[in-house]
């Protein structure tokens, strides 16, 4: 078969967005100390997940 | 364009199982990796309670948060003040946001690229038996979990103490049971001791999943997994996107027959049940399918091509 032509595609707005808000909120849940809460759960046994109740 | 091999998926799986289990000390002393590393989340359902996990997971972040500042019940005992503080610090913005990272410039490329659990799936799928495609609309289940076991429980059904607790892996997550409560029941004999109906409804719940694999493609991925809920509707605004050519569709199925979740690819490829593994786009004998997006080209065919592949397939 012939070689396809070929043709760069614009980027959404939609998509452009989501990718902005989603830097903003990792932003302010990092400055929020978020990782730190849930780091504090992950370096122990948890006993949900282990199904302990 | 370059086609990405099948065998390399595999080994991706398998090397990404590795890494992100990679603190193998732990299955022999019967305890956690307890490094930095776990502030940061894998894209993937990842147990945090498995004795080799290297990284926190999402989902169990994303309840631990909500959870953690007693829940976002502002009609619990605190003061107004109190509350508002404590609502503003349960926001999983971290977690939402990276995920959200994830899906937008990807969709559930994770789900078909790295996860471990969706990777096991797959290897049982392998197993010979008939196969079955089962009810479309048990799909749905995972939004509701993913908003009811994931955001509601966490942040409304509060303790004495005001605390909530992560619903979906108590309560459901099986991934949790095999990466961690097996292991830690294993090893650890005084929680083995205390485990009661709670571990053997869990345990039930992950053998089911497994023998329910053996027959159905990813039935978890596909029917409870709330992390494939949540990136499912970005794999339509991602930027890294799967598009066919209809018009050069000859229709012969190989690719829906490869897909690892059942899809009817030339119809369903958009869709958000869709793992952006490749396999359609490397299998299609005419090459139809196409990865597009930033710094990629889109592979189009001319209506001319279209009219010869008509053509010698007619
Ligand atoms: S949907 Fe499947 S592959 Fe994706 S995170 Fe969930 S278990 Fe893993
Ligand atoms: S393998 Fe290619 S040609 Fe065949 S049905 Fe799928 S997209 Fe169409
Ligand atoms: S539609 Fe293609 S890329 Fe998506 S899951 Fe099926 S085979 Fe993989």
């Amino acid at each position: 078969m012939t070689n396809p032509v070929t043709e760069a595609k614009p980027v959404k707005l939609a998509t452009l967005l989501i990718i902005i808000v989603a830097l903003l909120l990792m932003f302010a849940g990092f400055r929020n100390g978020e990782h730190a809460s849930y780091f504090m759960k992950a370096i122990m046994v948890c006993s949900q997940c282990i199904g302990l109740g | 364009m370059h086609r990405i091999g099948l065998n390399i998926r595999f080994w991706v799986q398998a090397a990404a199982t590795l890494l992100t289990n990679a603190y193998l000390k732990g299955f022999k002393a019967g305890t956690l990796y307890t490094g930095s590393l776990k502030h940061v989340c894998v894209p993937t359902l990842n147990c945090y309670s498995c004795p080799a996990a290297m990284y926190s997971c999402p989902i169990g972040a994303l309840q631990v948060t909500i959870a953690g500042a007693g829940g976002l019940d502002i009609t619990a005992t605190q003061g107004l003040w109190a509350r508002l503080v404590a609502i503003s610090t349960s926001l999983p913005m971290l977690t939402i946001g990276f995920l959200m990272l994830v899906g937008g410039v990807v969709g559930r490329a994770a789900c078909g690229w790295i996860c471990p659990f969706g990777w096991l799936q797959e290897l049982l799928n392998k197993i010979p038996s008939p196969k079955f495609n089962g009810p479309q609309f048990v799909k749905y289940a995972k939004y509701i979990i993913l908003i009811v076991f994931v955001f509601l429980l966490p942040a409304f059904w509060l303790d004495e103490f005001d605390g909530g607790e992560p619903s979906f892996c108590k309560y459901v997550c099986p991934a949790g049971t095999l990466e961690g409560g097996l292991p830690i029941a294993l090893l650890q004999p005084q929680i083995r001791s205390q485990l009661g109906w709670l571990f053997t409804w869990k345990a039930s719940m992950l053998a089911l999943i497994l023998v329910l694999s053996v027959f159905f493609r990813r039935p978890f991925c596909r029917w409870i997994c709330p992390l494939g809920a949540f990136y499912g509707p970005l794999n339509r605004v991602s930027l890294y996107k799967l598009e066919i050519n209809k018009d050069a569709c000859i229709e012969c199925g190989a690719c829906s027959k490869k897909c690892p979740v059942s899809l009817d690819v030339p119809r369903q490829l958009d869709n958000a049940e869709c793992l952006r593994c490749l396999e359609c786009r490397n299998i299609c004998p005419v090459n139809v399918i196409s990865l597009t997006g930033p710094g990629l080209k889109t592979e189009l065919l001319t209506p001319k091509q279209t009219a010869e592949i008509n053509e010698q397939t007619d």
